[in-house]
């Protein structure tokens, strides 16, 4: 047997242990590379998550095999009317329960909701005068004197490492975005408030701490924690600072020297800012900035809404690489999306901002157009409550459920539930955190209504649930499934409660900008 | 159950791990039974019905894009395999008949009309813990560009891979399939693994 026969009977020993053990991480038989494991992972977990209607597998053995072959059985397939079709998005028509939605697209976002996310009050951003494309933050006010740091920084400790991902001071503020990865326990629970951190520059010179914190846990990985730390400008003639961490165990103390250097020494792509946007429904949206190099276009993209009770949450598609946005140029030249940028940092200030990449303009480009088919909008409403017996139900029982639910003036449907030991797309180490079962609930929000298509609960107040969601040729992600574990349920019955309505709002919202020329 | 490669068309040999193979992959023991008494009565066919109607929807699925499509391929092909149970003969796997059925009706389709792949697959991802929440999505996105890539692989690459993952097939059964033998079976798998990885590993890069 050759070296390359070997390898590939060690693979397929790997993709059956794989195939074979209930936990996607995990696999038997020999070892491979992280990124090989991550493809095997990733398509047995793609196939798993695809399963039929269990409406027509029911149909389809009777007609096989209990009333007499039908050659034509299925075709032509009746229109049941309560079925949802997601492939026909061009009709509003008024949705009813189905237990499992025909999936154009299935995505798996794993929503760490009730883990530790803490984001303090957004601040008016001042108008951008200079922006530039800075790494791993995306399009930034980048006005002279600005400093940032040219690399990530690192430090070690008992196996535990701090990075320091990215660092600009501009406009009046620095941000920090810093990741402790390899702790030695579980965080836990946050406490509120910003991480506990202190900034200095080689002179002694503290700065204060400013708005704009954030910080969270990731659900799969407790034994690490990320957070943006912000304080006040730094001075223009520093090019160091320190960067001390001040937390109980076990995130413990650390201390890092960052450098820094000027935004304008480091030849940063230049942002152009763009003109006034376009408003729909009470959303305004715009192009903020566009910075142009050889790498790519990255096109700043943001909004404000004038209704109260409502907040944007997504200005683009929910699946930029199966429906990637296109822009345009005055040559009739298109590009198409390309995935984000993977460290770019979440704005927390200022309207709602988004960067989206597209490959670089032709030299000659002087203007572009992009369509946004569909914001996306969370708005504040009451709780909606559900109430789950499962008594006497284990593992592989379907339980059959069918409950109208409202989330302000948008009605929804639980059509049904199964307790499954592990849900689809789930993390095993977060399985393996949460023993037990698991309540799966299948959620109908139906079709377009009116310009508006219900996406999901902003919130659903388990901790530990999860969402996985169904996106549809529209680009629309709907998170049609949610899943909590049985260990917080008591008395024989589960409690699930959603809050707050994630809406897609109909666009189109119609944008151009100038691009200046000499690039 | 298996063929012993080389053995003279007609002859049966039983290789006793395919037997325990099918039965743990499927839970179903004595296939052959099941079989032959399908011939005189459809409904006793219901527990194999049952063990590969959602295998073969996935396999089609994942080639057509589109449930309606995928739903009416699959009946298609149970209703040949009823048609064909006269015909089959003990030798190789049924799985590795069944998807030989379910080929060719793809085959046929695609003949028929172009085929109706639109990217809009059912993609499940998985979270990278190195990454913040907000990256998670990003992550989600950067995954589904390497569903993607499969539409880019070899056709030969890409069917083997499918009928690994979606279909449930061992490569003994691919190789049944496909017409090939089962080192050659792994080596297509293998190399459109390390194609993906490879590919996938470039586009993380910023």
């Amino acid at each position: 047997m050759t070296s390359a026969e070997k390898e590939a009977e060690a693979l397929d020993q790997f993709i059956e242990g794989a195939l074979r053990s209930r936990l996607v991480a995990a696999a038997e038989g020999p070892p491979v590379d992280a990124a090989t494991a991550l493809v095997v992972n990733t398509l047995h977990a793609a196939a798993l998550a695809t399963v039929p209607d269990k409406e027509f597998v029911r149909e389809l053995e009777a007609r096989l095999l209990h009333r007499g072959h039908d050659a034509t059985l299925i075709a032509p397939r009746p229109d049941r009317g309560w079925r949802h079709r997601l492939e026909v998005a061009s009709t509003a028509r008024g949705w009813s329960g189905s237990w499992w939605q025909r999936a154009a697209a299935l995505t798996v976002i794993v929503v760490a909701l009730g883990t530790s996310l803490f984001i303090s009050l957004p601040v008016r951003a001042q108008l951008q005068r200079a922006a530039c494309l800075i790494p791993r933050l995306g399009i930034r006010a980048c006005d002279a004197p600005g400093l940032i740091a040219p690399n990530p920084v690192s430090v070690s400790r008992a196996g535990a490492k701090l990075t320091v991902a990215a660092l600009l001071s501009s406009s009046g503020k620095t941000i920090m975005r810093l990741d402790i990865m390899g702790l030695a326990a579980p965080v836990g629970q946050l406490p509120a408030g910003p991480l506990r951190t202190t900034l200095n520059d080689t002179s002694g010179k503290e700065y204060p701490p400013a708005d704009g914190w954030a910080k969270w846990v990731k659900p799969e990985d407790p034994q690490s924690i990320s957070a943006v730390a912000v304080f006040t400008a730094l001075d223009p003639s520093v090019r160091a600072v320190d960067l001390h961490v001040e937390e109980p165990q076990p995130v413990g103390s650390w201390a890092v020297r960052v450098p820094v250097s000027p935004v304008e020494a480091t030849k940063l792509p230049r942002a152009y800012e763009g003109p006034q946007g376009a408003t729909v429904e009470g959303i305004t949206v715009r192009i903020a900035s566009i910075a142009i190099d050889s790498e790519g276009t990255t096109v700043q993209v943001s909004a404000r809404s004038a209704v109260a009770g409502r907040g944007i949450v997504n200005l683009a598609n929910h699946q930029p690489v199966l429906y990637p946005l296109v822009l345009r140029d005055d040559k009739g030249r298109e590009y198409r999306e390309r995935a984000r940028p993977q460290e770019a940092l979440p704005r927390l200030e200022g309207p709602f901002t988004e960067d989206i990449s597209f490959p670089p303009l032709a030299t000659d480009a002087r203007s572009v157009s992009l369509v946004l088919p569909f914001v996306t909008v969370v708005e504040e409403t009451a709780p909606a409550i559900i109430r789950v017996p499962i008594a006497g139900k284990a593992a592989g029982d379907h339980i059959p459920l069918q409950a109208d639910l409202r989330l302000g003036a948008y009605s929804f449907r639980v059509a049904g539930a199964d307790l499954v030991e592990q849900p689809p797309g789930a993390p095993a180490s977060l399985v393996r955190q949460q023993r037990g079962s698991w309540l799966a609930l299948q959620l109908d929000y139906g079709d377009w209504n009116g310009g508006r298509k219900l996406v999901g609960p902003g919130v659903v107040e388990n901790a530990h649930a999860i969402q996985s969601s169904l996106t549809s040729r529209d680009g629309v992600s709907q998170f049609t499934r949610v899943s909590v574990p049985l260990s917080e349920a008591s008395d024989g019955e589960a409690v699930v409660t959603f809050q707050n309505a994630r809406i897609a709002i109909r666009g189109p919202w119609k944008l151009e900008a100038s691009v200046p020329g000499g690039r | 159950m298996g063929e012993r490669e080389g053995a003279p068309s007609g002859q049966r040999t039983i290789r006793p791990t395919d037997v325990r193979r099918f039965q743990e992959h499927t839970g179903i023991k004595d296939e052959q039974r099941i079989i032959a008494d399908a011939r005189t009565d459809r409904e006793a066919f219901a527990p194999l019905y049952r063990a590969y109607v959602t295998p073969v929807y996935r396999y089609f699925l994942r080639h057509v894009g589109s449930a309606q499509d995928a739903e009416d391929l699959t009946a298609t092909t149970f209703s040949k395999a009823l048609d064909s149970l006269d015909r089959y003969e003990e030798r190789g796997s049924f799985a590795a008949w069944l998807f030989s059925i379910a080929r060719h009706t793809l085959l046929d389709q695609q003949r028929r009309r172009r085929p109706s792949i639109d990217g809009a697959v059912p993609i499940e991802v998985l979270p990278d813990p190195r990454l913040a929440p907000e990256a998670q999505l990003v992550r989600a996105e950067r995954i589904h560009a390497l569903h993607g890539l499969i539409g880019q692989l070899p056709s030969d690459q890409r069917e083997a891979l499918i009928l690994r993952f979606f279909a449930g097939l061992r490569a003994s059964q691919i190789a049944a399939v496909l017409g090939r033998s089962e080192g050659s079976a792994r080596m297509l798998i293998h190399r459109a693994i390390v194609t993906l990885r490879d590919r996938y590993l470039h586009e993380e890069q910023p």
